[in-house]
């Protein structure tokens, strides 16, 4: 291995380069990690496609290198499915570096490496993968899993005690296939996380809770979509609600109901938001106004005959992006229930058409 | 402003015009494409900018080294609309998992088995631009199958460089069997910004083979 320059590099650097590439490939890690000991510190990032960037610095001097992936460990998805397994591994991203560097001494590195940039791309050969044992996740791998194994863990009483692996099996969970019973099951149990967890202050959690949401609520059925409404109350994360109210709308954009006003309850509550956020101050965030358009969407995908006061709200915002967003989105929702096996219920699909068309007359 | 080499020279660019980055390797071979995320900024070859792509995960205000751009002049309304959708799926991408990404077709939703509703949607770079203009009513490429070229296996390999040794991982990401296949590859989106601006929103650009590179 030679860097740009042309300048070889001792045995000892390549060797240890390779090892940290060759372990780094084998799992997910966030996309930038660093690692301190004192005052020298090894960063990881990840770059598109499969690249990857190796900064080493020592005092004042930094190190670069930029290699590609090649992991190695195509019988498991446990490498790089899920990125849910992110935090499980920090610690050993920790302990493996730290031994490479024990074994590795940067007394070793030549000064004229300093801001070279090596092609690490051939010198992580597959045929080595054999001898890449040094994080063995396969015998506990979640990811493979069978549904009901999965079920059982998250339900388990014991499994908040362990919240890194908790977070990752609730973002496993969200690429399994549950059967009818298990989801009835998980369901409640993920939306009940995810409002014990909203309000934490721990960042890790975030991508957990909404996942829970986002799993949890593609697995209700319209009438039990009421078990969303703890998660719409005001006084929370933003994202949350966004995420919950989101998720209603996709509830019945693929269950429609059978007539209007079926789930009078719930659209009040979205009412309520749609109406709380439709105005020019709070549409200038556009986080909010992402908000607004969701929440006019679930009230049209689950026939509130609320959407059109709402829809005249939007007229008299009279803000054109906006109005034209919504009403695209409305259309699409047209064409998802248009193009359903089984026709949608003639009252809410004219309620639908109705409101399309008093944003086309706007 | 047609697609460019920023090779040629210094270009002004704007939010959610797009950005491509070459490979290192093989000579104009575009390997990724994201957004602009900032407003006007100068930029050369190599040089870095704040970028919301996928890589996964959906990475926003994230600095990336580009060496090509091109857009279609866009309204600040539409612009809007962009952000706006952004907000609307940023939560389906908070962390790395390759499970975001997809190859073939270029994007691809994911469902609950039992009830069909939508949990999230798979992206690859290319994907994820296209999908974005579609916010504002532009169709960049036709992305049917019959539409596209075939691309070999020695070409997915140019853009994702472990592809030859991970047939299984091409499997999960769309791509099964040895190919071809009917893929968007990051270059056509240049490509199909290097049109006249009346013509990018009018019809969508039929890619062709060689158009991996720009």
């Amino acid at each position: 291995m030679v860097s740009e320059s042309g300048a070889a590099i001792t045995p000892d650097y390549t060797e240890f380069l390779q090892e940290l590439s060759r372990w780094y490939i084998e799992t997910i890690v966030p996309s930038t990690v660093t690692h301190k000991w004192g005052r020298d510190w090894c960063s990881i990032e990840n770059l598109a496609q499969d690249q990857v960037i190796i900064r080493i610095g020592r005092g004042s001097r930094i190190d670069t290198y930029r290699g590609l992936h090649v992991r190695t460990d195509e019988d498991s998805q446990s490498d790089y499915t899920y990125g849910t397994s992110i935090q499980l591994r920090s610690e050993k991203v920790d302990g493996f570096i730290a031994d490479l560097v024990e074994r590795y001494p940067y007394r070793e590195f030549e000064p004229e490496e300093s801001f070279s940039v090596v092609e690490l791309r051939g010198s992580v050969a597959v045929e080595e993968r054999g001898d890449v044992q040094s994080v063995d996740i396969t015998a506990d791998d979640v990811s493979q899993w069978a549904s009901d194994q999965l079920v059982s863990a998250l339900m388990d009483t014991k499994a908040e005690s362990d919240m890194p692996r908790l977070r990752e099996m609730i973002l496993i969970a969200e690429d399994t296939g549950f059967s009818v019973e298990e989801s009835e099951r998980l369901a409640p149990w993920l939306l009940s996380f995810a409002q014990r967890y909203r309000d934490s202050s721990d960042p890790e959690d975030e991508a957990a809770v909404w996942s829970a949401i986002r799993t949890g609520a593609s697995m209700l059925r319209p009438q039990a979509a009421n078990l969303l409404f703890p998660l719409l109350e005001p006084g929370h994360s933003i994202e949350t609600s966004l995420v919950t109210v989101k998720m209603l709308g996709r509830i019945f954009e693929a269950q429609p109901p059978a007539r209007v006003d079926e789930y009078q309850g719930l659209a009040n509550e979205v009412y309520q938001m749609a109406d709380f956020l439709l105005n020019r101050y709070a549409i200038t965030s556009s986080q909010n106004a992402a908000m607004g358009q969701l929440a006019i969407y679930a009230l049209a995908a689950m026939a509130s005959s609320e959407i059109h006061g709402i829809v005249k709200s939007v007229q008299r915002l009279d803000i054109a992006w906006f109005t034209q967003q919504t009403l695209r989105e409305l259309r699409e929702l047209g064409n998802i229930w248009a193009n359903r096996s089984v026709a949608v219920a003639k009252q809410p699909r004219k309620l639908l058409d109705e409101t399309i068309q008093m944003l086309v007359h706007h | 402003m047609p697609a460019i080499d920023l090779a040629r020279g210094p270009k002004t660019l704007s939010r959610y015009d797009v950005v491509g980055v070459r490979s290192k390797s093989i000579e104009r071979f575009v390997i990724h494409v994201g957004l602009l995320d900032e407003d006007k900024c100068s930029v050369e070859a190599g040089g870095t900018v704040s970028a919301v792509h996928m890589r996964p995960p959906l990475k926003q205000g994230e600095t990336i080294e580009v060496d090509v751009a091109g857009h279609v002049p866009m309204t600040n309304d539409e612009k809007k609309k962009i952000t706006a959708w952004i907000e609307k799926i940023a939560d389906e991408y908070p962390i790395s998992a390759a499970r975001q990404y997809v190859i073939r077709p270029p994007w691809k939703d994911e469902y609950d088995s039992n009830t069909g509703v939508r949990r999230y949607r798979r992206y690859s770079c290319a994907g994820f631009v296209l999908d974005s203009h579609r916010q504002v009513n532009i169709e960049l490429i036709q992305i049917d199958a019959d539409a596209l070229p075939n691309v070999e296996q020695a070409t997915i390999i140019c853009a994702y460089p472990n592809a030859e040794q991970h047939p299984m991982r091409l499997a999960k990401y769309g791509l099964e069997g040895n190919g071809p296949w009917k893929v968007v590859l990051p270059g056509y989106v240049l490509h199909t910004l290097n049109r006249p601006t009346d013509q990018i929103r009018q019809e969508p650009y039929l890619a062709k083979e060689g158009d991996e590179q720009f």
